[in-house]
């Protein structure tokens, strides 16, 4: 399988105070093309940083991290942001829009900086991502008028829209219940299965059950892996259960 | 804990911190200044008002006075306590040579005096009241100040000569408001000039109890006494004396208020960032039971450092600073040194703008009362307060580049926002605009029109008394034989009377010739051609209410005679008060002579001017442009100076106040710039859309202040003007007020958005995205 995206020996800190705080460890990962993956670990794990990091977002100390042939340590900041409008998508826990403008307007807009000519196939396009998601009806609406799932949905065009190499959600679920949760996660599988290459980060079993594979992240590096492959099994939950329980267990 | 609170935050926001600090020192120095000089205006007037005994009462008056009617009334009047009746002999300024000065186109009615024996002295500069010695002569104040005359010069007075001996402080007439000056001699010189003049006389009196003016005013007029000139109060006189420094102490007060409005902006702003900024913390405190009040106090502490910290060096700069401005209370009335008043007032002064700022951030923390912890805690951020239309959406438009659209659309979508810096860049082209078109307007070529000259190029003046027939001809052969000279004509300025609407007679000083060989500019009507013709300056048609095709009466060779006015025109010539006519009155006196001439070319004007001056030493040659610079020289200089001053604060306003207002925004916008960077827009693309609010704010704020400008500012400068005699006048601009100044504006807020966004470089995305 042809690899998306490589991080090899990546560390990074973090200065708190006078104190140094090693957040990644020397932790080395590869997602393949198509995979969905998902990153589970305790609160200060280094999970958010790995998914930032890997992204571009977050600069790391040393390492190397391989995107889609090319390296982003030596991208300066304008190639990143190009990388990031072209090639990538972001889903974070609170979905954060420009408040002024429309939320159609706000789905378009990384898209509208390199293709104003194509303004119309994109508000196309757009629109067919709303109607699949159910909120084209709210789409002209100002972002303050969308409640929490509705937001997060659009969150998800937004992603979506210019097609990306890989999707990153940061707890895309995080702030929702249960119903939006599992809305949100077919929207995921729905893009995966039309060949979006995803990694996620989330605190949640049932989330994660529904990915291919799952990093288990502590103390800053990833201390085990399970492949769950592309079937969705019933005790899916329990398995991944005790992996967190022994991970845990195995800390203390 | 607070020190350390304090010093991080001011460490943190150093240049919002010392933006504020500095407008609230600027802000308190005015204030005090303010402070200073109304004190020391008052205590200076009270101090010249007793050392020259003013009359509670004064009437002036022409012609005679029945000297024992007056006394008798003086002495049965009840409420009189002393009385004396002044000689005040109006000598015409062509006829006073003051050094090389000659009061022709004085504005002023100049006068001569001898000192008073009773009351209503003439002072020196130390209070006392001066003995002038025969030979000398005491010049009012205002020439010192000009630089007309000095100690130990020479002076003609109608023939006479007199040697200054110094100058005089009058607590009547020193005012440059007051349309009379009283100069000082000797009794015995006096009576030598008496029959070069016209004697005017100021009926005086003093009052038991002065608040009874105006009862004693009645009975004066029910007297039917002597009173045909303007009667004046000690109250007037007290106005007239402060109301220039009036006027500059109502000028700073009002840039002081501005200043501290544009604080507290700055203030408003900063704190509604902050208080958004630690919002959940704010909303944490709450939850662990701090209340509202602890929770303030850690706010206001650093405002209360910044503004007393201000306030001080506010105060302390006021001492240094309102010493220049008192130059002019110095001067006229003379300051008393003892006084530790002042002292208290800037201290006052600063006080007030320490209290007003607390205040206010009083009121500004009152948020925190409405702060919901829930809210706080859980969004972590004021909830409710976004708004924006959805219209003309970027979806929908085709024009605008995506960075241009976004970075305008906040700005019509946050317009509250966005007021602060627009009214600074609006206030900042209304002060600019309005000194440069004005200095634009008085400095150009065509402003001779409404002096109350043609198109001519060089001005011959020439005393009768100091000319004799023989010369004058040599003059007109001159002219007539100089082939650089393409035309000339003269015209004869003389002294007649004139019946105003209350049938007093008054004095009007008439030009006499071919007026319509160098044809002026009428604001209304047309030049008089008939022996029954006059056309007034509109100074003299308002003074005697006249209007185009009423009739004033003029006394000619004795007799009454009734002129049509033709025309009024703008002039600036005699005070303003001018008026042509084509009589021939031979034994009405002849005040000067003009030659108004035109050269074949204008390179050869000076050349002319020159050659005529050495030809004809006894006559007074003016290059018409180089009059214009002498009347209005010192003007010119002085609005243009304004104009550079208000350029430079201008331009430092809009850049300061434009990084402040940049640096709050990005840090208020730090979450919106993280999604646009997170999304793949580069740090340039971001710097792009506030350059465009910044930029759109100021087109904005150009726009809105140059129409003002344009409309209520050249009201305020044609009314200005219009008090010194010059009507129909149009402000004029150029093309650099207009391009040239916004592209100023335009570079200095480029600058200032660059280092009010360079934060955004700074900025990495996780820190304000990442959960």
């Amino acid at each position: 399988m042809e690899k998306v995206i490589e991080g090899i020996h990546m560390n990074k800190s973090y200065q708190v105070g006078k104190d140094m705080q090693h957040v990644l460890k020397d932790v080395s990962v590869t997602i393949y093309q198509g995979e969905f993956v998902s990153v589970m670990g305790p609160s200060g794990s280094g999970k958010s940083t790995l998914l930032y990091a890997l992204s571009g977002m977050e600069s790391i100390d040393n390492g190397r991290i391989q995107f889609n042939q090319q390296n982003l340590n030596r991208c300066n900041n304008i190639e990143l942001s190009d990388i990031r409008r072209r090639q990538m998508g972001f889903v974070f826990q609170h979905p954060v829009f420009l408040k002024n403008i429309t939320v159609m307007d706000n789905i378009i807009l990384p898209s509208m900086r390199d293709n104003r000519k194509k303004r119309k196939q994109l508000v196309k396009r757009a629109y067919r991502l709303c109607e699949q998601t159910g909120i084209a009806h709210v789409a002209k609406q100002m972002p303050y008028q969308l409640s929490g799932g509705q937001l997060q949905r659009a969150g998800i065009c937004r992603a979506l829209l210019h097609q990306p190499i890989m999707l990153f959600g940061d707890e895309p679920t995080g702030a929702l219940n249960s119903t939006a949760a599992q809305d949100i996660m077919n929207y995921f599988q729905q893009a995966n299965n039309n060949g979006t290459t995803i990694l996620l980060v989330t605190h949640d079993t049932k989330v994660a059950a529904q990915c291919e594979r799952i990093l288990f992240m502590n103390d800053g590096g990833i201390v085990d892996e399970l492949q769950l492959g592309k079937r969705v099994e019933t005790d899916m939950n329990d398995r991944i259960k005790k992996v967190t329980k022994k991970m845990l267990e195995a800390e203390v | 804990m607070y020190i350390r609170m304090i010093y991080n935050d001011l460490r943190a926001n150093k240049l919002v911190s010392s933006a504020i600090m500095l407008f609230i020192m600027i802000a308190t120095t005015l204030v005090s200044i303010v402070g200073i000089i109304s004190i020391q205006l008052i205590g200076s007037l009270n101090m010249l008002m007793n050392q020259a005994q003013v009359p509670d009462v004064l009437h002036m008056h022409q012609g005679e006075v029945n000297e024992k009617r007056m006394e008798q009334f003086a002495n049965d009047h009840e409420n009189v306590k002393d009385f004396q009746i002044l000689d005040f002999l109006t000598i015409p300024g062509a006829h006073i040579q003051l050094g090389d000065t000659n009061l022709m186109d004085s504005v002023q009615d100049n006068g001569f005096s001898t000192q008073s024996s009773k009351f209503d002295y003439l002072l020196d500069m130390h209070g006392e009241p001066i003995q002038p010695k025969e030979g000398e002569l005491y010049v009012p104040i205002g020439h010192m100040k000009n630089g007309d005359v000095q100690v130990g010069d020479k002076t003609v007075i109608a023939g006479e000569t007199f040697l200054v001996a110094g100058f005089l402080r009058d607590a009547q007439m020193n005012s440059p408001l007051a349309t009379s000056k009283r100069f000082l001699v000797h009794e015995e010189d006096y009576k030598k000039l008496v029959p070069k003049g016209s004697t005017e006389y100021l009926i005086e009196f003093r009052l038991k109890d002065a608040s009874k003016t105006n009862e004693f005013e009645t009975s004066y007029m029910n007297a039917g006494l002597e009173a045909n000139g303007p009667s004046i109060t000690k109250d007037l006189f007290f106005v007239i004396n402060g109301l220039s420094d009036g006027v500059m102490i109502v000028l700073i007060l009002f840039v002081g208020c501005l200043i501290i409005v544009i604080a507290c902006m700055c203030i408003r702003f900063a704190i509604l960032t902050k208080i958004e900024e630690d919002f959940r913390e704010i909303g944490t405190m709450k939850a662990i039971g701090l209340r509202d009040k602890d929770i303030k106090k850690m706010y206001i502490a650093t405002y209360l450092i910044l503004t007393a910290f201000g306030c001080f060096i506010g105060v302390m700069l006021s001492f240094i600073v309102s010493d220049p401005l008192l130059e002019n209370i110095r001067l006229y009335m003379g300051i008393r040194k003892e006084s530790f008043a002042p002292v208290y007032v800037s201290v006052a002064g600063g006080a007030i703008i320490f209290l007003l700022v607390i205040a206010y951030v009083y009121v500004l923390l009152r948020r925190f009362k409405k702060i919901s912890i829930a809210t706080a805690i859980h969004v972590g951020k004021p909830m409710g307060k976004e708004r924006g239309s959805s219209r003309f959406s970027l979806s929908a438009q085709r024009i605008l580049p995506t960075n241009i659209y976004v970075g305008l659309k906040d700005v019509f979508s946050r317009k509250r926002l966005y007021t602060t810096m627009l009214l600074v860049i609006v206030l900042s082209s209304f002060i600019m605009i309005i000194p440069w078109n004005t200095y634009q307007t008085i400095s150009s070529p065509e402003f001779t029109k409404h002096i109350g000259f043609g198109q001519i190029d060089v001005l011959i003046n020439m005393n009768d008394q100091n000319v004799d027939s023989n010369e004058e001809e040599e003059i007109k052969t001159y002219l007539e034989n100089n082939s650089s000279i393409d035309q000339f004509v003269v015209m004869t300025s003389k002294s007649f009377m004139a019946v105003k609407e209350d049938h007093v007679e008054e004095k009007i000083i008439i030009e006499l010739g071919e007026h319509d060989a160098f044809p002026i500019e009428y604001i209304e009507g047309k030049a008089p051609t008939l022996q029954d013709e006059i056309a007034l300056s509109s100074m003299n048609a308002s003074e005697f209410e006249k209007n185009v095709g009423d009739i004033l009466e003029i006394v000619v060779n004795k007799e009454r005679r009734a002129f049509r006015v033709t025309g009024i025109y703008s002039n600036v010539l005699n005070g303003g008060k001018t008026a042509k006519a084509t009589i021939v009155a031979e034994d009405a006196p002849t005040m000067w002579k003009s030659y108004y001439i035109q050269v074949d070319s204008k390179e050869l004007i000076e050349k002319t001017v020159d050659h005529l001056s050495s030809r004809f030493p006894f006559v007074k040659v003016t290059d018409v442009q180089q009059h214009k610079q002498q009347v209005f020289g010192n003007t010119i200089s002085s609005i243009q100076l304004a104009a550079f001053v208000a350029l430079l604060a201008s331009l430092l306003i809009t850049g300061l106040i434009c990084t402040l207002f940049m640096r709050l925004l990005v840090a208020k916008d730090r979450l919106e710039i993280g999604i646009l960077k997170a999304i793949g827009y580069t740090n340039k693309d971001i710097s792009k859309q506030y350059a465009t609010r910044s930029i759109g704010v100021l087109i904005g704020g150009v726009i809105i202040g140059s129409v003002l400008a344009n409309t209520v500012g050249e009201w305020i400068i044609i009314k200005l003007f219009s008090t010194l005699g010059i009507e129909g006048l149009a402000l004029q601009s150029h093309p650099y007020i207009y391009v040239g100044f916004p592209v100023m504006m335009l570079i200095v807020t480029l600058i200032a958005t660059q280092i009010g966004t360079n934060q955004i470089g700074k900025t990495t995305i996780t820190d304000h995205i990442k959960e």
